[in-house]
C-alpha cells in the first residue's frame, strides 16, 4: 500500500464511527420522544383504565350492593386492585349504611405506599390521610339501580404512580439506548468486516493481480448482497468484454497484418497537419530500401522519391480528396527505386479524422506496387492493336458456335459489320460446299483437341464464296474447361487462284491448252485401268504432223504455234466425249480412245483426225496446210504391257505410217502381237 | 309433609319453651342477666337448621347461657339486620349458620369490628376471623356410603357397571367433599361413576331428567347416588319409568325422616346422614371453651352416619336425636 492509501479513511472505521453517531443521536432521542410519548400514554392510560373499572365495577357492584353481598363486592374491588395500580378503591353502600344504622358504610380496598393492598378502614387516620394526600386523585361514580343511587365508587390515583412509571421507562429507554448502541455497533462492526470490508479486500486483491496491459487476470470474487454481487457481476463483465475486445481486436490486427502481408502491400499514416508519416517495412522495399534507411519518415521523404512527372497528379488528387470531393484518394505514379529505375505504384489513402477546423489531420492508406501491371497492360494494348491491325480476321466463337468478337478485318473480309454477326451462329458463313470437312467434323476435333485448322469455303455477307484458311484454338476458361474459341480468317482466293494457275501450267500444254504429257500418264492408266474394268478395247494414238518444220520454218514459231492452236481445237471437235487428246511436245499428240469393241472401232475417230489435220489453216493472210501421220495401238494386249510401252508401241505405228508415205495411220496388231494396217 | 312441618313447629314452640324455662332455672336468672349468646342461621324453616338450633339452644342452657335465635328466612339483607341487632344486644358470642359463605364474611367483619367472636356453624365462610369452624365430615360420609353401594352391588351378585351421580353443585365445598370421597371408595372395584350431572334449580323435574339421562346413556348403570336427600323421589320415578324398577339402585346423602322406612323396605339402599343436632351442641361448647379461655380447635369435622338396612335399627335412637331431631316417641306417633 502506497502512502497516500494510508492516509485515506479506513472503511470500516468510517462505518463503525457512523453507526456509533447514529446510533449516540437516534436511540437516546427516541429514548426522548418515547419516554414522553409514553408519560402521555401512560396518563391517559391511566384515566382510561379508571373510566373503565369505574363503569365495570358499578355495573358488577350495584347487583351485589342490592344483594347486600358486601364481602363479593369486596371482592371485585380486590381484584380490581390487583389488575391495575390505584391508591385505593372504596364503595360507599347506602344499603348497608341503612340497615346497620350507620350514617355511611364504606368498604374497600387501599394500597400502603410500599405497594401492599389491604382492606380500607374508616377509622384508620393514616389511610384516610393517604387518600386525602395532594398527589392523590379521587374519582367518584354513582352506583345506580333502577335510577335510585344505592352507594358510590370512588377509585384513588396518585401521580407518584405515574412518575414511578415514567422514571421506569426513563430509565429503560436509556439502558435500552447503550446497550442497542454497543451491540447495534458491535454487530455494524462485525458485519461491516465479515460482509463487506473483507469482500472488499478480496475483490481489491483479485483487482490488482493483473496481466501485461493491466487487465486483471483473475474472476472477482462473488459477494453474499445482491447489490455488491452487482457490482462484481459489472465489473467481470466489464473485464470479460476488455479481455473479449482485446482479443477481438488482436484478432482483426493479426487479420489486418495478414492482409498486408497477403497483398503485399505498403501502408503509411500520415499526419498532414504536421508532416509526420509513418511507413511499413513493405512500402520501403517497393522502392529497394530497408525503412531503416529511410528515417526519420516524414511525407517529405515519400515526395523527394515521387517522379517529378506526377507530382503534380498526386498533389491534384489529395487536394480534391482534402476537399471532400472524393470518397478516397487514389493515383499512379512512379517513384524512384533505389536501383535508380522508376516503380510504378499505386497509392491509395482516406483522410479519417480532421482537426476541429475541419482541416484533414490523419490520413492512412496503402502502396501498391503495379510496375508488372502496368507492363502487362502495356503488353494489351499492343495485343488490341495487333487484334484491330492484322489483315487476318480474327473472331470469338462460344462453345455453342456463337459468335462473341469479330475485328475489323474479319469485317472486311465478310461484307459484315460487327453488330451484324455478333451473337450469330459462325453458321452465318457456311458455303455448303461439296468436299469440305463438315462443321461437326470441325467441332468435333475441337471439343476433343482444342484446336484445328485447315481450308473452308466461307460465304460472305453477299453470298460471294471465298476459299478461308481458319485456325481455330480454345481459350481456357478460368475453370480450366474449355472456354472460347478464336478463330483466325484468312482469304486464300489470291492463293488458290495461283495454285490453280501452277495446277495447269503442270497439267496443261500452255499454247493449246490440252492435257500435257503430265495429265496423259494419269488419264492413260485409268482408261487401262477401265478397259480392264470392263474388257473394252482401249485405242492409243500418236499423232505427228507432216511438214509442221517447214511451217515454222516459212512463217515462223507464231504462225507454227496458230498452226497447232487450230488443229488442237479441230482435233477436239472430232474426238468423242470420252476421248482424250493430249499435246505431247512439238507437233506430236497422244489421242485415247477407250470404250472401243474391236480395233476398228477407233478408225471413224482416226479418220476424221487425219480429215481434220490434213485441212488448210489461215494464219493470218496465209494458207497454211499439213497433214498427220497416226500410229495406233491397243489394249489390252496379249501380254502385260505398261503405259509407255503402249506410247512406245504407238510411236512406234506413227513412225511407221510417217515411213509409209504420211497423211495416213497405221495400227499395230491387237492381239497377241501388233498387226500392220494402214489407211 | 305438612304434618312434618306441623310437628316442626311443635319442637319450635317446646324448644323456645324449654330455653325459658331453662333460663328462668338458671342462676343468671333474676339477679344477674346471664350471658348472651346469638345464633343466626339462615332459614329455620329448614328442618337441619332447626335441629341444629335445637342442640345449640338446649346445649347453652346447660352452659348458662342465654341463646337468642335470629333466622335470616334465606335473606341476605335479614341477615344483616338480624347480625345488627344481635351485636347491639352486647353477646359474649355468636354462632353463624350463614345464608352463604360470602354473606359470613361480611357477619365475621361486623362481629369483629363489635369484638364478638364468633363460632361458624355447618355453612363456611370464604374469609374473616372467626374461633371454629364446625361441619360434618362430607367425605368420609361419602366414603362410607360409597363402599355400602358397592358392597350391596356385590351381594347381588354384579361385579361391575356404572354409578350414576347427580350431584350438588361441584363449586361448593361440601359437594366436592361428597364426591371426592364417593369416588375414592369406587376405586379398585368393577364399579365406576357413569356420569355426573349438577344440579341448578334442585327442582324434581331437574333431578327426574338428570336420571333418566344417566339411565338412558349407561346401559350397564347400576346405582344412582343423589348427592342430596329432598328430591329421592324423583330419582325413584326416572328409575320406575326406566322399568329398571329393582335393577338400578338408589343411595343419598342427608336423610328424610321416611328414609327410615324406605332403607328398611330396601327402597333406598343407605344414606349418609349428617347429625345437625349434634353440630349445635358441639358449636355451644367451642364458644363457651373460647369464652373460658380454653384452646378450640379451629376446624371441626363431626362424622356423618351412614345407615343402611344392616345397622338402621342399632343407630335408630341416634337417627332420630341428632339427625331428624325427633324423640323415639315422636316418630313412634
Amino acid at each position: 500500500m502506497t502512502e497516500p492509501e494510508r492516509d485515506q479513511p479506513s472503511l470500516l472505521v468510517s462505518l463503525a464511527l457512523l453507526a456509533a453517531v447514529s446510533v449516540m443521536l437516534v436511540v437516546p432521542a427516541h429514548g426522548v420522544y418515547s419516554f414522553f410519548t409514553q408519560k402521555k400514554e401512560i396518563v391517559a392510560e391511566q384515566q382510561e383504565q379508571v373510566e373503565s373499572s369505574l363503569v365495570s365495577l358499578s355495573a358488577n357492584v350495584v347487583p351485589l350492593l342490592q344483594a347486600y353481598a358486601v364481602s363479593d363486592y369486596q371482592g371485585l374491588v380486590q381484584t380490581e386492585m390487583g389488575l391495575r395500580n390505584y391508591v385505593a378503591i372504596l364503595i360507599e353502600d347506602f344499603n348497608m349504611a341503612q340497615v346497620l344504622g350507620r350514617p355511611e358504610y364504606v368498604t374497600g380496598m387501599i394500597r400502603t405506599p410500599d405497594g401492599e393492598v389491604m382492606a380500607y378502614r374508616g377509622a384508620n387516620p393514616v389511610q384516610r390521610q393517604r387518600l386525602t394526600a395532594a398527589d392523590v386523585t379521587r374519582h367518584t361514580w354513582p352506583l345506580q339501580s333502577e335510577g335510585v343511587t344505592v352507594g358510590r365508587l370512588s377509585i384513588y390515583t396518585t401521580d407518584a404512580l405515574v412518575r414511578q412509571k415514567q422514571k421506569e421507562i426513563f430509565l429503560d429507554s436509556l439502558g435500552d439506548s447503550l446497550l442497542m448502541s454497543v451491540v447495534l455497533m458491535a454487530l455494524l462492526i462485525l458485519f461491516s468486516k465479515y460482509r463487506i470490508i473483507d469482500p472488499l479486500a478480496h475483490f481489491v486483491e483479485a483487482l490488482q493481480e493483473r496481466d501485461a496491459d493491466g487487465i486483471p487476470v483473475r474472476v472477482l470474487p462473488s459477494f453474499k448482497y445482491r447489490e455488491l454481487t452487482l457490482l462484481t457481476d459489472t465489473v467481470n463483465a466489464m473485464l470479460d468484454m476488455i479481455r473479449s475486445s482485446r482479443a477481438a481486436i488482436e484478432r482483426e490486427r493479426t487479420r489486418l497484418r495478414n492482409v498486408i502481408d497477403g497483398t503485399h502491400v505498403g501502408t503509411w499514416e500520415w499526419n498532414i497537419q504536421t508532416g509526420t508519416t509513418e511507413f511499413n517495412e513493405r512500402w520501403a522495399e517497393i522502392i529497394g530500401y530497408g525503412l531503416g534507411e529511410l528515417g526519420p519518415t516524414t511525407i517529405e521523404t515519400w515526395w523527394q522519391l515521387l517522379h517529378p512527372d506526377d507530382r503534380a497528379k498526386a498533389e491534384q488528387q489529395l487536394q480534391r480528396h482534402f476537399a471532400g470531393k472524393t470518397p478516397f484518394c487514389q493515383y499512379e505514379v512512379r517513384m524512384k527505386h533505389k536501383a535508380g529505375h522508376w516503380v510504378w505504384v499505386l497509392n491509395r489513402g482516406k483522410v479519417i479524422s480532421r482537426t476541429a477546423k475541419g482541416q484533414p489531420l490523419m490520413m492512412y492508406g496503402t502502396c501498391q506496387d503495379i510496375s508488372e501491371q502496368k507492363e502487362n497492360e502495356l503488353r494489351l494494348r499492343l495485343a488490341a492493336s495487333v487484334y484491330e491491325c492484322i489483315s487476318d480476321g480474327i473472331m470469338v466463337i462460344d462453345p455453342d458456335g456463337v459468335i462473341r468478337d469479330v475485328n475489323a478485318a474479319f469485317c472486311q473480309l465478310t461484307g459484315y459489320q460487327a453488330g451484324e454477326v455478333l451473337g450469330e451462329s459462325i453458321r452465318v458463313l457456311r458455303s455448303d460446299q461439296q468436299g469440305e470437312p463438315s462443321y461437326h467434323t470441325v467441332w468435333q476435333a475441337l471439343l476433343t483437341q482444342g484446336n484445328w485448322s485447315g481450308e473452308l469455303c466461307c460465304k460472305r455477307k453477299n453470298g460471294e464464296l471465298f476459299p478461308a484458311y481458319l485456325k481455330v484454338d480454345a481459350i481456357p476458361g478460368a475453370d480450366g474447361q474449355v472456354g472460347n474459341f478464336v478463330v483466325l480468317l484468312s482469304d486464300i482466293s489470291h492463293f488458290k487462284a495461283h495454285e490453280q494457275q501452277l495446277e495447269q501450267l503442270a497439267h496443261f500444254d500452255a499454247l493449246t491448252g490440252l492435257p500435257n504429257r503430265l495429265v496423259l500418264a494419269e488419264r492413260l492408266r485409268n482408261a487401262m485401268a477401265q478397259a480392264r474394268r470392263r474388257g473394252e478395247l482401249l485405242a492409243v494414238a500418236f499423232l505427228d504432223f507432216d511438214g509442221f518444220k517447214s511451217v515454222n520454218d516459212r512463217f515462223g514459231h507464231d504462225a507454227g504455234d496458230q498452226l497447232l492452236i487450230t488443229m488442237a481445237q479441230r482435233m477436239e471437235q472430232t474426238l468423242r466425249e470420252s476421248d482424250t487428246l493430249v499435246r505431247i511436245g512439238g507437233d506430236e499428240f497422244v489421242v485415247l480412245l477407250p470404250d472401243l469393241t474391236e480395233p476398228e472401232g477407233c478408225l471413224p475417230v482416226i479418220r476424221r483426225l487425219l480429215a481434220v489435220a490434213s485441212s488448210p489453216v489461215m494464219i493470218e493472210a496465209d494458207r497454211v496446210q499439213v497433214s498427220a501421220s497416226i500410229g495406233v495401238t491397243f489394249y489390252p494386249q496379249a501380254g502385260e504391257v505398261s503405259a509407255e510401252q503402249l506410247l512406245h508401241q504407238a510411236d512406234q505405228m506413227m513412225y511407221a505410217a510417217k515411213w509409209s508415205g504420211k497423211n495416213r495411220y497405221q495400227l499395230a496388231d491387237p492381239a497377241p502381237g501388233p498387226q500392220h494396217a494402214a489407211g | 309433609m305438612i304434618e312434618l312441618y306441623v310437628t316442626h313447629l311443635q319442637r319450635v314452640v317446646a324448644l323456645l319453651s324449654t330455653v325459658l324455662l331453662l333460663w328462668l332455672a338458671s342462676p343468671f336468672a333474676g339477679a344477674a342477666e346471664a350471658p348472651r349468646l346469638a345464633y343466626l342461621v339462615s332459614d329455620l324453616r329448614i328442618p337441619f337448621w332447626r335441629i341444629m338450633a335445637d342442640g345449640a339452644a338446649q346445649r347453652a342452657a346447660e352452659l348458662g347461657y342465654r341463646l337468642e335465635i335470629y333466622s335470616a328466612d334465606n335473606s341476605a339483607r335479614q341477615e344483616l339486620v338480624n347480625t345488627a341487632k344481635a351485636l347491639a344486644s352486647d353477646p359474649v358470642g355468636l354462632i353463624l349458620s350463614p345464608t352463604s359463605s360470602s354473606a359470613a364474611q361480611t357477619v365475621l367483619e361486623l362481629a369483629a369490628e363489635a369484638g364478638v367472636p364468633v363460632v361458624v356453624a355447618d355453612i363456611g365462610t370464604e374469609a374473616g376471623a372467626y374461633v371454629s369452624y364446625i361441619g360434618s365430615d362430607n367425605e368420609q360420609g361419602a366414603h362410607e356410603l360409597g363402599r355400602l353401594l358397592v358392597r350391596t352391588l356385590e351381594a347381588r351378585g354384579w361385579s361391575e357397571g356404572g354409578v350414576g351421580i347427580v350431584a350438588i353443585p361441584q363449586s361448593r365445598q361440601n359437594g366436592q367433599a361428597r364426591t371426592r370421597g364417593f369416588i375414592t371408595a369406587l376405586k379398585g372395584t368393577g364399579f365406576t361413576p357413569a356420569g355426573i350431572r349438577q344440579q341448578v334449580d334442585f327442582s324434581h323435574e331437574e333431578t327426574y331428567r338428570f336420571s333418566r339421562e344417566l339411565i338412558r346413556a349407561h346401559s350397564d348403570l347400576r346405582a344412582i347416588w343423589l348427592q342430596g336427600s329432598d328430591r329421592y323421589q324423583a330419582a325413584l320415578d326416572a328409575i320406575r319409568d326406566a322399568g329398571r324398577a329393582g335393577e338400578i339402585l338408589l343411595v343419598c346423602f342427608d336423610a328424610e325422616p321416611e328414609f327410615i322406612e324406605m332403607i328398611r323396605r330396601g327402597t333406598l339402599v343407605g344414606a349418609a346422614m349428617q347429625q345437625p343436632r349434634l353440630i349445635g351442641e358441639r358449636a355451644v361448647d367451642s364458644l363457651d371453651a373460647y369464652i373460658k379461655g380454653d384452646s378450640v380447635p379451629t376446624r371441626q369435622r363431626l362424622p356423618v352416619l351412614v345407615v343402611s338396612r344392616d345397622n338402621l335399627d342399632e343407630l335408630l335412637p341416634v337417627i332420630y336425636n341428632n339427625v331428624l331431631g325427633l324423640n323415639m316417641e315422636q316418630s313412634n306417633d
